[in-house]
């Protein structure tokens, strides 16, 4: 099973997330702010990370740190999952879909809306820990 | 527009943020490819002057080989201009060479044009009044100093021939061959008189000129100013709006996510009404999430004016075929067929938002499926006539009561046998299709029978997408 980190500063979410993935085998580690992320993640060697958006001190800190992540080239080819209870439903001006990923806006490798059905996100997980092994 | 520009700390993807280059640096591009367009048409003259020189006129004396000079000279020139300018523009950063070009140039046309009038007589033809449009260009575009400077140059050069046949140093030309070009440079006064004369002109159109154009210019800075101000209000309003939508959903966001834990076995296996409860729990959190957005979407739209949205040509077809495979989803579960009765209509072409358009589309298909009774048909078709296109969404529901027709676009509003029949809905839906049929300034027509079924139909003004350049059917700020 797989070594996830999750980053969110919502308890209840990481919480539950914790319950599913665990259930599930996963090894978690949380982190509830994007602070010296690099040196966490580097030092983690997590096999997925899943990533909110919006954190109190900055309401694009997921965006930036996706793409600090994929700067750095130790760490470029771990997976990442975003997560957002914004998405383009919710806000038609600024919302987020799937088809919003790209190196330069979005680095990651997939988004999913909180609160995500459990079987969708462990299929999720599943299928992008399977690409990142056949890389 | 590109709005992936994510470096700042701003969600900046508005109408409003779009880069515009300034109006100034718009008009100066414009003017300089006028300007080349003119000189052709001013080598076309010399060449058409050079012809005509040649004939033996009984009236006056032309010389053909100065028109041709001076044919070849701004035909040579023009064509330096003409790719200069091109390779310039090529330049993202291309204002100020292409302010150095466009001074360039005058200097250029200032000799051709002295040259021109002297062999035409000077103060014989009007050709010196071209210098003005020269003049009001240079005390638009430049400095004042540097439009002064343009406008000594235009005075030297017009009245450069006149002052040398004063002195003797040129030949004088005279294409009437009168006695008057000739008692002019004879006559030291009358010369002088006439060099003054142009100047004034000129340093009367630089002076008149120049005051406009200054307070103009105070007037640009004082709009660009406010336009500033309006995409900080805008960015300020969209950073804000995030955040609410972010605190309002968020909570609703974890109890849901617990929902599905408990739902799933996650915290042990749950008793059978324990879990009902739990289910229900999680119906009531949608409800609420859905209201929170329909309240949020429309109060963003209700601040939008149409100068703010980003309009871009979108294939209606195409987006309404995803809305009504989305309706037939919903309908499937509910016993109701969503009928697609467009596909004679392709291609047909709207200034529009995608992503509103969907939200519009998909209130009135899917308002259309709930109001349904079992096994109800629901049928979409588009009408094109003339330059307009109406989307028709039919039912066979419970109907609207007379009474009730004028109030279904008032926020929360819902009539009693629409809350018998679907008790969880928002009452926003169709004020939010109100607010996108005002944006995309289109019409809605509401006709409806009490237990008979509800006709909506919408009609927007077509257009040419090969107009706006743009990908065709495609918003490309909102892909889906």
């Amino acid at each position: 099973m797989a070594k996830i980190l999750i980053i969110d500063d919502d308890p209840d979410i990481v919480d539950s997330l914790e319950l599913i993935l665990g259930a599930n085998g996963h090894e978690i580690s949380v982190r509830a702010d994007t602070e010296k992320l690099i040196e966490h993640v580097e030092r983690a060697a997590p096999d997925l990370i899943i990533l909110d958006i919006m954190f109190p001190e900055d309401p694009q800190a997921g965006f930036t740190a996706a793409r600090e992540l994929q700067k750095t080239e130790k760490i470029r080819d771990i997976p990442v999952l975003l997560l957002s209870a914004v998405n383009q439903r919710s806000n038609m001006s600024f919302g987020f879909s799937t088809a919003d990923i790209s190196d330069d806006f979005m680095p990651v490798e997939a988004f999913v809306e909180k609160p995500v059905e459990p079987s969708k996100l462990l299929a999720q997980i599943d299928q992008l820990l399977g690409s990142s092994a056949g890389d | 527009m590109e709005r992936r520009q994510l470096d700042s700390l701003t969600f900046d993807w508005g109408a409003v943020t779009t880069y515009r280059p300034g109006l100034r640096s718009f008009e100066l591009v414009a003017r300089v490819r006028w300007f080349i367009k003119m000189r052709w048409i001013a080598v076309a003259a010399c060449v058409a002057g050079a012809l005509a020189a040649s004939i033996d006129w009984p009236s006056f004396a032309l010389s053909p080989f100065h028109f041709a000079l001076d044919a070849g000279f701004l035909g040579l020139t023009n064509l330096s201009y003409t790719l200069l300018s091109r390779r310039l523009l090529e330049r993202e950063d291309h204002h100020h060479p292409i302010h150095t070009l466009l001074l360039v140039q005058m200097f250029g046309d200032f000799l051709a044009l002295g040259f021109l009038s002297y062999t035409c007589g000077t103060i014989e033809t009007p050709l010196l009044t071209l210098f003005l449009a020269h003049i009001i260009l240079a005390t638009l575009f430049f400095n004042r100093g540097i439009a002064l400077i343009v406008i000594f140059g235009a005075w030297v050069f017009a009245s450069l021939p006149l002052a040398l046949e004063w002195a003797g140093w040129i030949p004088v030309i005279s294409i009437f061959d009168s006695s008057f070009k000739h008692s002019v440079v004879d006559d030291d006064l009358v010369t002088g008189g006439f060099i003054t004369g142009i100047g004034s002109v000129f340093f009367t159109c630089w002076y008149l000129v120049s005051e406009i154009s200054s307070s103009l210019k105070l007037r640009e800075r004082q709009l660009e100013e406010a336009y500033e101000l309006l995409v900080k209000l805008s960015r300020e309003k969209t950073q804000a709006t995030l955040r609410a939508t972010h605190e309002l959903k968020a909570p609703f966001a974890a109890i849901k996510s617990y929902v599905y834990t408990l739902r799933d076995g996650y915290c042990g296996p749950l008793p059978e009404k324990a879990g009902k409860v739990v289910s229900r729990i999680g119906d009531r959190c949608d409800q609420l999430t859905e209201k929170i957005t329909d309240i949020i979407h429309l109060g963003n739209l209700k601040t939008l004016v149409v100068t703010e949205m980003n309009l871009v040509p979108v294939e209606l077809s195409k987006l309404l075929f995803q809305e009504i495979e989305e309706g037939a989803l919903l309908g499937e579960l509910r016993g109701t067929v969503v009928e697609n009765q467009i596909e004679g209509e392709r291609s047909v072409h709207i200034l529009g938002s995608a992503p509103h358009l969907h939200t519009m589309f998909k209130n009135l298909i899917q308002n259309a499926v709930r109001y349904s009774r079992d096994q109800g048909r629901v049928v979409v078709s588009m009408k094109r006539k003339a330059k307009r296109v109406s989307v028709r969404v039919r039912d066979q529901g419970i109907g609207i009561p007379q009474e009730n027709l004028e109030r279904i676009f008032d926020e929360h509003f819902r009539s009693n046998n629409a809350v018998a029949h679907h008790p969880n809905g928002t009452g926003l839906g169709l004020p939010l299709v109100k607010e996108i049929v005002r944006l995309h300034d289109a019409v809605i027509h509401v006709k409806s029978e009490l237990g008979a079924g509800t006709h909506f139909t919408v009609s927007f003004e077509t257009i040419e997408p090969k107009k706006y350049g743009g990908k065709h059917g495609e918003d490309p700020h909102h892909r889906r």
